[in-house]
């Protein structure tokens, strides 16, 4: 399986900046906007970003579908920037139109709801996508930090090669594989559907939010009846941030219900990645194969 | 479950109800339950197999082997808890698995919704949600059927034929075993 990806950004190419989901107001996408100029980009805001919308979404459903089609439709556009994720990007995937965007492929970059985006992509059209930091995530200094700066040496081409400290909880061992995954409640939220994706011989990583520890068992449970955890090359899990717990203890952190649930398989597992809905936040892309190294050290995970 | 049952002294009447709708199931009795029409119910009278269930897991049984197969039924399902963005979801995900173009019919129960948090307003209401996966069928639709978290949770038989019958003045669903 060939995995189509999209040319990599040049001096004064054009990114352009939609919300498919949630609302934002305009001023949290100034810094990203901001540094995408200074890198010699153009940039393109569309209407979804400080819309009038006065509800949780960006727009209608309408004018968000337009908004996605005209960027992927547009060849002189070489990126699309999700603003943010929140809801709402499920609710408009199945009617886009790939036929032109297939013509000139271009990098779509999220995480969170851009999920359910990534995995459409790659399991129906095999082309790379970039699951990585939005635009509110470079305030605060953001645009400083080596996330920010991982989102931009990712668009100019360069391969990843990340590392993270090692975890007490690490299985170790040596994997390489193709990378997929992003947000645990998105992805379970694609099985059955034409989101859905297959793992066997992939690196797999999730991440979540905000979640009942109940809930991430029951999501990885789902995971692993569907038969998507037992023929990983690899597992990354990424930040489990802001985690809640039932009145009546669930009596296993997040490390310990991923690990029970693997327990039974070889491969190597990591935690503590650096994707994430906090800070970190590695650019990471979808499709692509990655060589993944766990041991006493810590994780390597380096783009082939 | 058994967490319904009340001390029997307390017992509200909706709940001595409801578990005597549980002893009438055991005991087999074929069911007849008859509830107010909600505006939003889209009429029609169906025969056909009763199937749902709690729509979280009704969701998390996806690609399993538990996987649900909804053609030429009727689903019924209910939630507690969740924000309107998650059940809109949860509905999306039922639509985009294929499991709401072929029902005989469709009954939604009890939802407890988690009120929006400020500047998150979801901006649809439950019925909103529903009604605009369905729009493009024709099968009846009904709301507020008592069935959910809540004290009027009358027994259904899951698997069982039912006969449902939703007009403009009421909504009957009869267990024809």
């Amino acid at each position: 399986m060939r995995i189509t990806v999209p040319p990599y950004l040049k001096h004064g190419d054009t990114i352009a900046i939609t919300c498919p989901a949630g609302y934002m107001p305009a001023e949290k996408a100034a810094t990203c906007i901001e540094t995408l100029l200074q890198q010699g980009y153009r940039v393109i805001a569309g209407d979804t970003l400080g819309s009038s919308s006065q509800n949780y979404f960006s727009g209608t459903d309408e004018k968000r579908l337009n908004e996605m089609q005209g960027f992927l439709d547009d060849k002189n556009i070489k990126a699309i920037l999700c603003g943010r994720g929140g809801y709402g990007t499920g609710r408009i995937i199945d009617k886009l139109c790939f036929k032109k965007f297939l013509k000139h492929p271009k990098w779509i970059i999220g995480f969170s709801d851009i999920t359910i985006m990534h995995t459409f992509l790659y399991s129906n059209y095999k082309i790379a996508s970039m699951h990585a930091a939005m635009a509110a995530a470079f305030n605060d200094e953001g645009y400083k930090n080596e996330y920010i700066a991982s989102l931009l040496a990712a668009l100019r081409g360069e391969k990843g090669n990340y590392k993270a400290v090692s975890h007490p909880m690490n299985r170790q061992g040596n994997a390489k594989g193709k990378l997929i995954g992003g947000n645990l409640s998105l992805l379970v939220n694609s099985i059955g559907t034409s989101s859905d994706f297959k793992t066997k011989n992939s690196i797999l990583f999730i991440e979540d939010i905000g979640e009942q520890l109940y809930n991430i068992d029951r999501m990885l449970w789902q995971l692993k009846r569907s038969g998507k955890l037992d023929n990983l090359a690899g597992l990354i899990v990424g930040g489990f941030t802001d985690m809640k717990d039932t009145e009546r203890p669930f009596g296993k952190n997040i490390y310990e219900i991923i690990a029970d649930i693997v327990s039974e398989y070889s491969y190597p597992v990591c935690y503590d990645f650096p994707v994430s809905h906090g800070k970190e936040n590695v650019a990471l892309k979808q499709g692509i194969k990655y060589s993944f190294c766990v041991n006493d050290k810590g994780t390597i995970l380096k783009e082939i | 479950m058994c967490n319904s049952f009340p001390i029997a002294t307390n017992a509200e009447p909706i709940q001595t109800e409801t578990i005597d709708s549980i002893r009438k199931c055991l005991g087999g009795e074929k069911m007849s339950y008859t509830f107010a029409t909600n505006s939003n119910n889209k009429t029609g009278k169906v025969s056909a197999e009763l199937i749902g269930g709690n729509l979280k897991t009704l969701e998390s049984l996806s690609g399993t082997a538990s996987d649900i197969i909804t053609a030429n039924k009727i689903l019924f399902t209910e939630d507690t808890g969740e924000y309107l963005y998650s059940i809109d979801r949860m509905f999306r995900n039922l639509k985009r698995t294929g499991k709401l173009s072929q029902l005989a019919g469709l009954i939604i129960g009890g939802f407890k919704i988690k009120p929006d948090d400020a500047g998150e307003e979801f901006g649809k209401t439950l019925q909103e949600i529903v009604l605009e996966k369905v729009s493009e069928y024709n099968y009846p639709v009904c709301f507020d059927f008592p069935v959910g978290h809540q004290k009027n949770n009358f027994a259904v038989k899951c698997g069982v034929m039912h006969q449902l019958d939703v007009t403009a003045n009421s909504v009957t669903l009869n267990s024809l075993a």
